[in-house]
């Protein structure tokens, strides 16, 4: 009978610790309307004050609501900026006033870079940056991160998307820019500008991988590398010139040549008994460093043969391979992982197993398996070990083609059947200060229902193969496609999973009916807590909500 | 007996070939090879001379892009050299009309914001590039490798000068022609909801995804997600001082539903349909039909639509309008639900009738086997019979046809096929599967048309289809090409009447012109 009033005690107890630390957050409500052409809210240091202000995206241009030490007024203290351009791409950047305060860029039909600062609650004339450059831009208003610091002098440069490339504008002083010199990219443009079919979309997507900025040769400056279909360019700085990088690359690996050298995909020559030897015609560049220096050297796969070519200071010595291994079997991938903990990257060559036609025959019907190998060649300094030391087998087994088939669709219509008009948001956030274990906010019954320290927070870095459950002990791995499957449960959100049948920490009342609502947490005020966006309701007019912020 | 019985067989054997071998000599043989053989390829006389080129875009590294013309002799064969066209980096998209006096078709080139034409007979731009039209098309980035293009322009006003629809910033811009070559603006067709981002905001389909890739953290990594949209997701972002790698330099999605021109009211003036997605979410079909003044810019009709699976417009009844049709598919199952055309408009939740088929991928394609024959519904689908896929690791192909019953107010079509003709493919024959049977084309030329397929050696064949719509169980056509076919289509390339052929093969695209 102690025991249990023992038991119950430390129970109390901990319950009373829970609602005490419940009990210390406070929120202030600021009820908000915003136009419903909002397209985006943005936090961010605006003006001065050192607080963050809401910069809200509509089509026609950017609203900056300002944050006063009490708060927001959504329906005065806010200021526009109205583009009357039809192409303006826009950016956030401190590198263009003397005292590091941020400003709102505008680069113009491609052409113009135009800066805009406030002051107090007011934003200034545009202050034009650069004119005359040759970019092209979507149509529209459009977030392009065009502004960025490439070379590391803590000068913000200019990258002017083109057709295929980017010009880069280094800055020589703060707002004096080298010419430029142009980039390859490997742009992902989709465009469609008819169809015939009605269900089908006409228009243009566009991604613009901005180029990689590292130092690759270990002299302490970023260097460029620039990646296409055709070409690997690396264009290596020189930071004693005012202008950094030379107009062509400091050393190119033609893609299009090895191309040619693998030899074109043609099925009348495809071998049926091993469909996967198409493998052959594949390659990688990976630019890393392999002996230690700090410089990246270059290991080169083309088809099973891999070659390890040495980087210097100035460049990359092609003359000849320092080392060229060679693999049988279906090569599938490369890479460089430190796998017996020298500090130094090893080897790691996948092969994949012959597929037959036969084999995906009979693979509609039956279950079957193909079994991946990692072939593990270790670092020996300046060179790979000729022979691997270590070799891994996943076996990957799977239902047969029509059970995966069905299973999928089945797991598609769940889904689908699961979202319901009735479906409750549910966001992860961190409203405690307590890192290690996330928050969950569940928007239900016209209230914020907040369940502290509920979920613990995924590490930042995942465990090297931590899918497999990796192992150095262990060299035989299976991933079970049909255990796989039959895991996945689709009942309902898996965030509100957690906490459906627990009790809120915290419940907050709106006093309004919310419909089609929605909760966001965002760190807006100047504590290291979460702040929640909680949209109530929304029409073709406007978007209502209320900030709570954290007192 | 035997002895005379396999005589008999060579010779049958031998007689076969022969009309082979004959069908053969009857075309022209030309070898198109290109770097991407599965790039557009577009067949339009350009030059006049009433035979069509082969028109394709081309990309070089140093040179950048090119429109290659391969012009058609009169024998058949088309020029070894091709005509090259510089393509500016302004521009985006190319079509082909007759604009000006000159014979032959014009490329039209369409850039950001405006709209020209360029004739081939005369070199480079200079005084030779026309400026039609302003307009701020709806991409405004051009492909530094790539072309797209216009694919149907037409003169959808039946005044003899061809007509445009440009895809634009705000919605579709219909351009009408004009005497002078010109093109008077009649309307603008705006296919995206005008609340799109309620509309957006309402969509709340949630999406399965499975992924699989191999990379140095995970090794192999299987992914298995759901998408569960809601109102405000990705809506609030907190900005962080870049850093150096972080970040795409821009990413940007413009895309609007595209707008159809189809027959829909009998009047001999094409329509304009497009389906897109109402404020409140749901699929809606629209209609604006054309008058003699050309297009109102509001729907004239509109109603809301389950957009589940696959819709399409098909001339259903052979009224010579057409029609609507759904066609949901649950893996083996599927449902199609026709919606015919009344004076303009559908009743989108009663179908006219609905039918229902099994197996795997199943297409429907509504044919008119001769000019003046009914229509014919084709269902082609595969199954996967457990038992076989055991013992000979096969699958099996299945052509259906019902015929159009003409004088049955209440069922379209027969729920039971008069022709089913099944097919199974395993290991050694599954060259056979690369493109499915079609009855769409007449390859002789009799008037009648024929079911062309892919036979099991990848060369491509033709059976004939009698009056009761039986398949023949031998081909009465084959054409062995050294490469196996992947796609084909027939089509006129010149002016003789007679079908002509384009066959895709892995790597080379072989043009079969008929000859006399």
């Amino acid at each position: 009978m102690r025991q249990f009033f023992y038991t119950l005690g430390i129970l109390v107890f901990c319950s009373q610790i829970s609602i005490v630390r419940a009990q210390a957050l406070n929120y202030k409500h600021q009820s908000f309307t915003i136009p419903a052409t909002t397209e985006q809210l943005v936090i961010a240091m605006i003006n001065e004050d050192h607080l963050n202000d809401i910069v809200s995206v509509t089509d026609k241009g950017l609203r900056v609501y300002f944050q006063r030490e009490d708060g927001f007024n959504f329906t005065e203290a806010f200021d526009e900026i109205n583009f009357e351009n039809s192409s303006v791409g826009w950016d956030l950047s401190s590198g263009f006033s003397l005292d590091g305060q941020n400003s709102i860029l505008g680069l113009v039909n491609g052409t113009d870079v135009y800066s805009w600062r406030a002051i107090g609650e007011s934003i200034q004339q545009p202050e034009l940056i650069q004119s005359g450059l040759s970019g092209f831009l979507s149509k529209g208003i459009n977030r392009v991160f065009f502004s960025r610091d490439i070379n590391g002098d803590g000068l913000e440069d200019l990258v002017i998307p083109g057709a295929g490339s980017l010009s880069l504008y280094i800055a020589s002083d703060r707002k004096d820019f080298n010419s430029p010199i142009t980039v390859a990219t490997n742009n992902r443009i989709r465009t469609s500008l008819q169809t015939n079919d009605l269900e089908r979309q006409v228009g243009q997507g566009v991604r613009i991988p901005l180029i990689e900025i590292r130092d690759v040769n270990n002299d302490g400056s970023n260097d460029l590398i620039s990646r296409t279909e055709e070409k690997l360019d690396v264009f290596i700085a020189n930071e004693l010139n005012p202008q950094p990088f030379k107009p062509s690359p400091s050393y190119s690996v033609d893609i299009t040549e090895i191309e040619e050298r693998l030899g074109e995909f043609d099925i009348d020559n495809l071998d049926f008994s091993n469909l996967t030897g198409v493998l052959s015609l594949t390659h990688e560049e990976l630019l890393e460093d392999v002996n230690g220096d700090h410089i990246d050297d270059l290991v080169l796969r083309e088809g099973g043969k891999v070659s390890l070519f040495r980087g210097t200071t100035s460049g990359m010595d092609f003359k000849e391979p320092a080392q060229v291994l060679r693999s049988g079997g279906n090569v599938l991938s490369t890479f460089l992982y430190d796998e017996d903990g020298d500090g130094l990257r090893d080897l790691w060559l996948w092969r994949v197993e012959p597929v037959s036609v036969g084999d995906i025959f009979l693979w509609l019907a039956l279950s079957g398996s193909i079994a991946v190998e990692a072939f593990i060649y270790p670092n020996q300094g300046e060179k790979f070990s000729r022979r691997p030391s270590r070799k891994l087998t996943i076996n990957m087994r799977f239902p047969s083609v029509i059970r995966l088939a069905t299973s999928f669709q089945d797991l598609a219509r769940d889904a689908r059947e699961s979202q319901t008009e009735e479906s409750i948001p549910s966001k992860l956030g961190n409203l405690d200060g307590k890192l290690e274990e996330e928050d969950v906010l569940v928007l239900q019954r016209n209230q914020v229902q907040i369940f502290l320290n509920t979920i613990k927070s995924e590490p930042e870095d995942s465990p090297f193969l931590g899918s497999l459950n990796y192992s150095k002990d262990r060299d035989e791995y299976e991933i079970d496609f049909r255990k796989l499957i039959s895991d996945v449960a689709i009942s309902r959100d898996p965030i509100f999973e957690q906490v459906f049948e627990s009790d809120a920490d915290l419940s907050i009342d709106l006093n309004t009916d919310v419909t089609n609502g929605d909760v966001v947490p965002a760190l807006v005020n100047a504590d290291a807590l979460d702040d929640i966006f909680v949209f109530t309701s929304y029409d073709s007019s406007n978007i209502n909500g209320i900030l709570l912020l954290s007192q | 007996m035997a002895r005379s019985r396999l005589c008999i067989f060579i010779c049958l054997l031998a007689s076969l070939h022969l009309r082979v071998i004959s069908s053969q000599e009857n075309y022209m043989s030309y070898e198109l090879r290109r770097d991407n053989n599965w790039d557009a390829l577009f067949t339009e006389d350009m030059n006049g001379d009433g035979n069509n080129d082969l028109i394709y875009p081309h990309y070089d590294p140093v040179i950048g892009r090119e429109l290659w013309i391969h012009h058609q002799q009169n024998d058949g064969t088309f020029s070894a050299n091709p005509q090259r066209i510089e393509i500016k980096t302004e521009i985006i998209g190319a079509g082909f009309a007759d604009l000006r006096k000159d014979p032959g078709k014009e490329i039209i080139l369409l850039a950001s914001t405006g709209v020209f034409s360029l004739s081939t007979a005369i070199n480079g731009y200079a005084g030779n590039l026309e400026h039609l039209i302003e307009w701020n098309l709806i991409a405004a980035i051009p492909d530094r490798d790539n072309l797209h293009f216009l694919t149907t322009i037409e003169d959808f006003n039946n005044d003899g000068y061809v007509d445009l629809i440009l895809p634009g910033e705000g919605g579709y811009g219909v351009f009408l022609g004009n005497r002078d070559g010109g093109f008077d603006f009649n309307a603008t067709i705006a296919t995206l909801d005008q609340n799109f981002l309620l509309a957006q905001r309402n969509n709340r389909e949630a999406d399965f995804e499975a992924n699989i890739g191999i990379n140095s953290r995970d090794g192999i990594k299987v992914e298995l997600s759901v998408e569960r949209p809601t109102p405000f997701q990705d809506f609030v972002e907190i900005w962080e001082a870049k850093s150096s790698s972080s970040r795409a330099l821009l990413r940007d999605d413009n895309w609007m539903p595209s707008l159809l021109l189809a027959e829909l009211t009998g009047d001999n003036l094409k329509d304009l349909i497009y389906l897109n997605v109402n404020d409140e979410g749901q699929g809606q079909l629209n209609i604006h039909y054309q008058n003699d003044s050309g297009f109102k810019e509001t729907p004239d009709w509109q109603a809301s639509t389950d957009t589940r699976g696959t819709i399409a417009l098909a001339d259903i009844n052979n009224d010579g309008i057409q029609d609507f049709y759904r066609l949901i598919g649950d893996g083996n199952e599927w449902d199609a639900r026709f919606h015919i055309n009344r004076n303009g408009s559908f009743k989108l939740s009663e179908p006219s009738q609905i039918m229902r088929f099994s197996g795997y991928d199943a297409r429907l394609n509504f044919v008119k086997l001769k000019p003046d024959s009914e229509l014919i519904l084709n269902v082609n689908s595969y199954t996967i019979p457990v038992v076989d896929a055991i013992r000979n690791a096969a699958i099996k192909r299945t052509q259906l046809i019902y015929p159009l019953n003409p004088n049955d107010s209440e069922t379209l079509y027969d729920r039971r096929p008069t022709t089913r003709l099944e097919e199974t493919f395993s290991a050694t024959n599954f060259r056979g599967l690369s493109e499915q049977m079609s009855l769409r084309y007449d390859v002789d030329g009799d008037g009648n048309k024929d079911a062309l397929y892919v036979t099991e050696n990848g060369t491509l064949a033709a059976k004939r289809i009698d009056s009761s719509f039986q398949i023949s169980d031998e081909p009465f056509w084959e054409y062995v090409s050294p490469q196996t076919v992947f796609e084909f289509e027939v089509l006129p390339l010149n002016e003789d009447g007679k079908p002509d052929l384009i066959l895709r093969h892995g790597v080379s695209t072989t043009i079969l012109v008929s000859s006399p």
